[in-house]
């Protein structure tokens, strides 16, 4: 039996963990919300978040302005995604064919291809790591590393902006109403094309954030993105897709399933825990935690 | 060729669904400060007549001016802000949203240079006018049929500058209550600011109370047009929508 210093400090490290991933989540399931489609680049835009975090604090900023790394990268990141997104995605939405959102998924996959060999030819297979000026915090009998306290202190105030972006300002209540009908926004006088943009912009970031805040945890290489993006799909079946009050609470239920497992069963299978959860849900609650059940007719 | 009189017409408007021709060769003038019946079985064509008004779906050929400008094939977002605005059949809203954000969605986008306290204030006179307000703060999704069908009448009318307004039978499975708000304020608009209506609906008895003029669809194509009184005399309009009972009704 672990003693209840090391169970605690697996539950803290779980929960640490669960809000960087919920970021992804969000990030993800904002998306679909808005535009009716998977983004399988996420793990790329969290690369490219790390990426930039590692040039930033390396060669611009240096280590004592890591924080405002994080906040160029995302930034950054925001911008790239407000680029691309008329470029490749909006041509599958244009015309009027069928099926548009499915074309649109498959150019996501394109793009994830096309911007992790980038990365390759850019900055080679190696592994970076940006430096921090933090030290390991402590909190009574528990040490925890700066670096990962940071990335969670980053993680909710990323959430609370991203909450108070939505709830507080008329983009928000443009791109909720937009979530729940797409054509009724286009009616009501909305440019639909604008909000996509945006939307993507927004989700993509949120992928930058946690990657610029998870660079000096797990290192910056070319296919660093695909485990926390993983994660974030994780999540998304447990919680539901389209869920952003679940993509909160499958973030702290992923983080701590996959803490306690680590700490009573085996660390070394830490990925898979998150898997068998999903599996068991997916068998009891297919649509997820807070996703509704529906048809096509 | 579009005379100033006019508030919307069409051209030759025809739209194509593979091989079915769901609305064929319509041309329409609909007069500024109309209010005009649009008319005809199931499946005639005039719900996808009001979506290629509207720019929900892009006409096959053939053309459509708003005031005299062309807006054939311009984005929905554009056309409403140009001044025509729309409801659906099946009521199309923002069913997590309260009924007052509902309303303020539509305030925002149609309205961009009002300060936020003016758009309140009109949604909260609309929701008065509409009697919603013990449902003002509920989801939307919450509402009844009828409820609903002031809702969608309320967002069109948070503009203050649309001139024109598409009804897809704002009047089906509404109470008589809410049928004589919805006729209320499809009159006042009308008198008040000139708007000019389509409206779409099978209730003869409302029709006949609201609309000047009435155009009747069948296949795709218009098949008679004018005045309730001279359509029912009309005998293909007769043998193909109203039935001989129409006799009664005029």
């Amino acid at each position: 039996m672990p003693s209840a210093d090391l169970f605690l400090q697996y539950i803290v490290a779980g929960m640490m963990l669960g809000a960087l991933y919920t970021v992804m989540a969000l990030g993800i399931t904002f998306i679909y919300s808005i535009m009716k489609m998977i983004n399988w680049s996420m793990g790329e835009f969290y690369m490219i978040g790390s990426y930039l975090q590692y040039i930033f604090v390396i060669y611009v900023l240096g280590v004592k302005y890591w924080y405002l790394g994080v906040l160029v990268s995302a930034v950054s990141v925001f911008i790239l995604g407000c680029i691309l997104e008329p470029v490749v995605i909006r041509p599958m939405f244009g015309g009027f064919v069928e099926r548009r959102t499915e074309y649109a998924t498959v150019v996501t996959i394109a793009l994830m291809l096309a911007l992790r060999s980038a990365a390759y030819v850019l900055g080679g297979p190696y592994q970076r790591n940006p430096q921090t000026n933090l030290p390991r915090l402590t909190l009574g009998e528990l040490t925890i590393p700066g670096e990962r306290a940071v990335a969670f202190a980053g993680a909710i105030i990323a959430i609370a902006l991203f909450y108070g972006f939505l709830r507080f300002t008329w983009f928000g209540l443009a791109l909720r109403a937009a979530a729940q009908n797409r054509v009724a926004i286009q009616t009501a006088g909305v440019n639909i094309r604008r909000l996509d943009q945006l939307a993507f912009g927004i989700g993509v970031a949120l992928a930058g954030v946690a990657g610029a805040l998870l660079a000096p945890v797990f290192l910056v290489y070319p296919t660093n993105g695909a485990i926390t993006t993983m994660k974030g799909f994780e999540i998304i079946i447990i919680a539901g897709l389209g869920s952003i009050p679940g993509a909160l609470l499958g973030g702290l239920i992923l983080g701590l399933v996959e803490a306690l497992c680590s700490v009573l069963l085996s660390p070394g299978f830490q990925h898979a825990y998150g898997f068998l959860l999903v599996l068991a849900l997916l068998l009891v609650r297919p649509y997820g935690l807070f996703g509704e059940r529906e048809r096509e007719v | 060729m579009t005379t100033v009189t006019s508030a919307l017409t069409t051209h030759a408007l025809t739209r194509q669904f593979g091989g079915l021709v769901a609305v064929a060769d319509v041309s329409l003038t609909i007069d500024r400060g109309e209010i005009h019946g649009l008319i005809g079985p199931n499946g005639a064509g005039k719900t996808t007549l009001l979506n290629l008004l509207s720019g929900t779906i892009p006409p096959t050929k053939g053309d459509i001016f708003l005031f005299g400008q062309r807006i054939t094939g311009r984005p929905p977002h554009e056309i409403a802000r140009q001044g025509l605005l729309r409801t659906f059949q099946i009521p199309r809203f923002f069913g997590q949203l309260s009924v007052r954000d509902n309303l303020l969605v539509a305030g925002y986008a149609l309205n961009p240079g009002w300060s936020h306290r003016r758009r309140v204030e009109r949604a909260e006179a609309l929701i008065h006018l509409t009697t919603l307000e013990r449902v003002a703060s509920l989801p939307a999704k919450q509402l009844s049929g009828g409820q609903q069908a002031l809702l969608q009448i309320a967002t069109c009318l948070m503009s203050e500058r649309a001139q024109v307004y598409l009804l897809d039978e704002p009047f089906a499975g509404v109470n008589p209550l809410i049928k004589d708000i919805i006729m209320r304020l499809i009159r006042e608009e009308n008198r008040a600011r000139g708007v000019t209506f389509v409206i779409v609906s099978h209730e003869m008895a409302v029709i006949r109370q609201l609309t000047h003029r009435v155009t009747v669809m069948g296949g795709g194509r218009i098949i008679a047009q004018g005045t309730l009184d001279e359509i029912a005399r009309n005998d293909l309009v007769i043998r193909s929508y109203l039935g001989s009972s129409v006799k009664e009704l005029v």
